[in-house]
């Protein structure tokens, strides 16, 4: 186990006020008193805890209250990946592996106070763009409670699946019978259903925020950026509809550059173009490509408009 | 930024067959259409089955290396070839080695083979923005991909493939290797040993037929195999057809592999009619007869290839039939 633990602990017991010390952290878990002098100068040198030894009652305490012990190791990518394991190991549900669901709950620990080594461990997945482009979306839409709106097929007995536009409230994602699952209800119903990432066609996070659930399952799921890079795009954004876009835009994660011009990531190309199909914006700076397809949906739409489609 | 504008892949035929159609005939490095194309290299007779009919049962028929190098061979091309898998650590080295090819082959103006999954042609390049262009062959429009992300895929494999320059092959010679490629293709039961799981040549008929009446196949899966199986076929009768005026008794052959087509096309799996009973039934026993029919097929292609001396296989040497390595 690592030493982790130990200075949670250790802190814990400070909060609480118990003055504790190295022997104390020794006898509890069991390891040698120069160990647990070595964990406390851990604390104090690396993790920079403003840590004084009261004589008094022989042990410590925080000087500075406001402290708080940093999230080590982990960043917050490495964490999202870790809850996405986690999440997938615990809805593993073939041959009923009851050992494997374990896994799952273990991983689910580290998610919190993990360790990034065990990364090193973990089995590849499988990577798609646009799944990974629709969880990343649809997970910030479940955070921001935004309503998406998007095409789905719904499969029909004995014919072509037929699509269909539709307007969901987001609740959360499950992953279960192998595949990937929106679980969200239709706009103004109170009973939610499941909707399979693989029949979803387009999908487009709406500014129209819907209110919260009663009990409320905030339970994070997030896409796991492996190995793909994502592609970087230049938007000057317009000034008047400006809400303040900080993190993200629509979805995307964003960088702020300078002045109105934000740099946007994204792994699916056709579902930022039909973003900004759909959206509010000034000017494409950045890639020609991007602005190349854009451009080239335009034509396409006017072409058909005008009946010389093909 | 290099764009070869005169490269358009089709899906058809398997996947790299048509990358490679698209990629040689604006380069001149062949003329004629697909089917003989699929015949020459052999990859007609190509036929894989997961056990559980997985759609990745159409490319996985070997080691693609080893599977494409003697098709290729017998269009008297060069060729190179550069893949593995995504998970190494020496993966982002060989990435720039790969695209360092590609770049030459695109500044050549030849296009390259590349792994999407399925195979698909890169036909183009841009240095400033760091993305090559690739053709999938469903969408008129290219996919784009960034330097950084090259051969990183839903697979855990990448693979890339470029060509050189020609070599004239006597094409009555071409045609009976083609044929012993696919002797061997319908006798080799497995083609990617220790694995079991996929079957080919006769073996896959069986694969084929178990998984159908398996709950647990894929069906959308066992769609795609069988069409792809159905166009392998067609394309097969077509090439016989047309070899038959350089290599003669190729007619009756090619008659056979019209049958098992029409056999199978008259009762390919359709939408959600799949579930029917009935309508499975039928497949199965169209594919006993298919089967049959191949195999007799295969009886006369060996009688053919009796006639015409092997010199590639006609002597064994010492460390037998395997390459020293």
């Amino acid at each position: 186990m690592s030493h982790m633990h130990r200075i949670q602990w250790f802190d814990q017991q400070i909060r609480a006020g118990t003055f504790p010390n190295s022997g104390q952290l020794a006898e509890r878990f069991e390891i040698s008193r120069r160990q647990a002098q070595r964990d406390i100068e851990y604390m104090e040198v690396s993790l920079r805890a403003p840590l004084q030894y009261v004589a008094r009652h022989r042990g410590y305490r925080y000087e500075d209250d406001s402290f708080v012990l940093p999230h080590l190791y982990i960043t917050e990518d490495e964490n999202r990946v870790l809850k996405y394991l986690a999440h997938r190991y615990r809805a593993y549900n073939y041959e009923n592996r009851e050992d494997i669901r374990r896994i799952g709950e273990l991983l689910e620990r580290f998610t919190d106070e993990g360790e990034g080594e065990l990364l090193e461990a973990l089995p590849a997945f499988k990577v798609n763009p646009r799944h990974m482009q629709y969880i990343e979306l649809l997970d910030h839409a479940i955070r921001e409670r935004s309503v998406v709106r998007l095409l789905y097929a719904f499969p029909q007995q004995g014919s072509p699946d037929e699509v269909r536009e539709i307007t969901l409230c987001p609740l959360r994602l499950v992953f279960s019978y192998g595949e990937d699952q929106l679980l969200a209800r239709l706009e103004g119903e109170a009973a939610a259903t499941s909707y399979s990432l693989e029949r979803m066609q387009q999908l487009e996070v709406t500014a129209h925020v819907f209110a919260a659930e009663a009990e409320g399952d905030s339970r994070v799921y997030s896409g796991l950026r492996q190995q793909l890079k994502p592609f970087q795009a230049k938007l000057r954004l317009s000034e008047d509809s400006q809400q303040p876009v900080i993190f993200s835009w629509k979805g995307y994660a964003t960088r702020h550059l300078q002045d109105d011009v934000y740099e946007i990531e994204f792994f699916d190309v056709d579902q930022l173009v039909t973003q900004l199909l759909a959206s509010d914006w000034t000017e494409l700076l950045e890639p020609s490509w991007l602005q190349k397809k854009v451009a080239d949906r335009c034509r396409k739409v006017l072409e058909r408009l005008q009946g010389r489609g093909e | 930024m290099r764009l070869l504008e005169n490269i358009t892949m089709k899906r058809e035929s398997k996947s790299f067959v048509d990358a490679l159609h698209a990629v040689l005939v604006p380069a001149g490095l062949f003329s004629g259409p697909k089917y003989v194309l699929s015949g020459l290299t052999g990859m007609a007779f190509k036929f894989s089955v997961h056990e559980r009919l997985l759609p990745m049962s159409v490319s996985a028929y070997g080691q693609w290396g080893q599977e494409h190098a003697p098709g290729i061979d017998n269009l008297g091309l060069f060729t190179a070839y550069d893949a593995g898998r995504v998970r190494y650590d020496s993966f982002s080295n060989y990435q720039q080695g790969a695209l360092a090819m590609v770049k030459e082959s695109l500044d050549r103006g030849v296009g390259v083979i590349y792994w999407l999954p399925e195979f698909g042609v890169i036909h183009g390049y841009d240095e400033k923005e760091r993305i090559i262009y690739v053709q999938d062959g469903w969408s008129k429009e290219e996919r784009i991909v960034l330097y950084d992300n090259f051969g990183v895929n839903e697979t855990s494999l990448w693979y890339c493939q470029v060509f050189g320059e020609q070599v004239e092959v006597d094409s009555q010679q071409a045609i009976i290797e083609s044929l012993r490629m696919g002797l061997d293709e319908w006798q080799t039961p497995y083609r990617l040993l220790p694995d079991k799981s996929i079957a080919s040549g006769k073996l896959a008929y069986s694969y084929l037929v178990q998984g159908l009446t398996s709950p647990l196949h894929d069906k959308s899966g066992a769609q795609y195999i069988i069409n792809s199986f159905i166009t392998s076929r067609r394309e097969l009768a077509d090439y016989l057809h047309h070899a038959e005026s350089i290599v003669p008794d190729l007619s009756a052959i090619g008659d056979l592999y019209e049958q098992i087509a029409s056999e199978l096309a008259a009762v390919r799996l359709q939408g959600r009619d799949q579930e029917q009973k009935q309508a499975q039934g039928l497949l199965i026993r169209a594919l006993w007869k298919a089967e049959q029919l191949e195999d007799q097929a295969m009886q006369q292609i060996a009688q053919l290839l009796a006639r015409y001396p092997d010199p590639r296989r006609g002597w064994l040497p010492r460390w037998g039939a395997h390459v020293a390595r």
